[in-house]
């Protein structure tokens, strides 16, 4: 078994919650590698990822997925492309506080293409209890303009089932076809 | 006097002063009859004593259909009731009585009809859940469905779509009564609040409008629907627990399509998601993520959806519902179904990536 198939990747810009999103979801505790923030960053947040943020789900049989987080300075963006190779999709993580949104959707939509073609993409837009707007009509809006098809939801990096429904639509959209689990979905009804 | 029909009336709550005062009454003014609430006419309700706001909830949704008197210190603030101001008159009291008196109650004929609708609405909801649930256990069996349709207009969904158009065109907050709790809209922010829980709201959306308009017309106050402006600062600190007008009206449309199809969508039409819904922010319906995969993916008529998921037709028809009210759905031409894209090949890792969703599920 190669384990590199069994990766997700977690991406955004700094702030948009891609730590708290992997150890919100990992049954280990996730390994952080923040430091105090000395550049632009220090102006978001006092810590921030400088190489990469791991976790890792244990199925049943065995297997595990890893969840790598990219760091979400530029300056380490040369590792992103390596990271992302053989991973089973990518989940993006939005920061809507930020000044332009939209231009860190249109930047990592870019940044990952290749990964993109070959997988799939889905869209968390966290921090919108902060600033509402942009809503998320106008994402859509741009995701249509820019051609992706992605499954979009509003997020809260904290909230564990936001983020495992983030995963699951990025498994629903590989396949359509895959099965409810019975257990989450008495629960779901009831 | 003495041709009139006695009136069955029911004093809700238990002992106390007032109570004791108004059955003793009740008994001997010669125009009502006092009996038990299953066999009530007419409720009369004390709202002073203890719990009387969840009482008259209870009794609202139990008894959807009978007039409610209430009495209280306090200016009325339910919709839906007759309210009388204490110190109470046993002239205003007559009065209303009569009011709800007269004509001849509709209620016992149109009872059987009511309780029908709200049988069958509760049947395919049930069966809707419990087929979910066979689904997801692989133990799916399919239910040969004759697809059911409704027209949202007949409603509180319409209502409610209308006065959201409404707000959104002039830009004025609106105050909405339809025979249940106001409802505040305020387009700017994106937001609804009512003071209603969910149980209620789903019983409300069961009912059909014509059914309210009845009641209306037997005179019970406030059952006919206003809109009206909100007034400065009115309920201003009320939106730190609002809810969002799309995920409000989601789950509005659900119940109120009750696992049927809006009557402008046909069962055999395909038709596709303009993208997703905000399933995190909206209420959870069983195997949404499923459907909109499906539905985003590319067009399926909604019988379609049912057979290649294995879902209850009714689970896709209310999930379809509540999407094309919040104008997600596209209609596709028939056209299209020669164009259509081939399945899609297998996927290579499905085993490990229903492994992977049932861990995900579980926890």
């Amino acid at each position: 078994m190669n384990i590199n198939q069994y990766k997700i990747i977690f991406t955004g810009p700094v702030g948009a919650g891609k730590t708290t999103a992997i150890a919100s979801l990992s049954d280990d505790p996730p390994v952080k590698t923040e430091a105090a923030a000395s550049d632009m960053t220090v102006q978001r947040k006092s810590a921030t990822t400088v190489a990469l943020d791991y976790g890792v789900m244990r199925l049943e049989t065995g297997e595990k997925i890893h969840l790598y987080g990219t760091p979400g300075q530029e300056r380490f963006d040369f590792m992103w492309e390596i990271l992302s190779k053989g991973g089973i999709g990518l989940v993006l993580l939005i920061d809507n506080s930020r000044h332009d949104p939209f231009q860190d959707l249109y930047f990592f939509l870019k940044r990952f293409e290749a990964f993109i073609n070959t997988s799939a993409v889905v869209i968390g837009v966290t921090q919108m209890d902060r600033k509402p707007k942009p809503v998320l009509e106008e994402y859509h809006l741009q995701l249509r303009k820019l051609g992706i098809k992605a499954p979009l939801f509003e997020v809260d990096a904290r909230k564990k089932n936001d983020i495992s429904i983030l995963v699951q639509a990025l498994l629903y959209t590989l396949d359509p076809t895959l099965k409810t689990s019975s257990a989450y979905e008495n629960h779901a009804i009831n | 006097m003495g041709t009139k029909k006695t009136i069955k009336t029911a004093v809700i709550g238990g002992e106390s002063k007032c109570n004791n005062v108004l059955r003793f009454f009740l008994q001997t003014n010669g125009h009502t009859q006092l009996v038990e609430e299953s066999d009530a006419e007419v409720f009369l309700i004390d709202m002073d004593q203890a719990a009387a706001e969840k009482r008259l909830e209870k009794l609202q949704k139990r008894y959807p259909r009978i007039p409610v008197i209430t009495l209280s210190l306090l200016d009325p603030t339910n919709t839906g009731t007759i309210a009388l101001k204490k110190p109470l008159k046993p002239a205003d009291l007559l009065h209303a009585l009569d009011k709800v008196g007269k004509p001849a109650p509709v209620r016992t004929a149109d009872r059987p009809q009511l309780e029908k609708e709200q049988a069958e609405t509760r049947e395919r909801e049930t069966t809707c859940k419990q087929t979910a649930a066979q689904t997801t256990s692989g133990k799916t069996k399919h239910i040969a469905i004759k697809p059911d349709f409704y027209d949202p207009e007949d409603y509180f969904q319409g209502l409610l779509m209308k006065v959201y158009r409404q707000a959104i065109t002039t830009g004025i907050n609106l105050r909405l009564e339809a025979g249940w709790k106001p409802i505040f809209i305020y387009p700017h922010r994106r937001l609804v609040w009512t003071s209603g829980d969910d149980k209620q709201l789903q019983a409300f959306c069961h009912l059909p409008l014509k059914h309210l308009a009845q009641v209306s017309e037997k005179g019970t106050a406030g059952i006919g629907h206003t809109i009206q402006p909100v007034l400065q600062g009115e309920m201003a600190d009320c939106l730190d627990v609002a809810q969002k007008m799309d995920g409000f009206l989601w789950k509005v449309a659900f119940w109120s399509a009750a696992g049927r199809l809006p009557h402008t969508i046909r069962a055999d039409q395909l038709i596709s998601l303009k993208h997703w819904p905000n399933l995190t922010r909206y209420l959870d319906l069983p195997e949404a993520l499923r459907i909109s995969a499906l539905l985003y993916h590319r067009p399926h008529t909604p019988i379609g959806v049912s057979q290649v998921l294995g879902v209850d037709a009714r689970c896709v028809f209310g999930f379809i519902s509540a999407a094309n009210a919040l104008e997600l759905i596209r209609v596709h031409r028939p056209k299209i179904q020669k164009k259509m894209e081939p399945p899609p090949p297998p996927v290579k890792k499905t085993g490990l990536f229903q492994r992977l969703l049932g861990h995900l599920q579980r926890r």
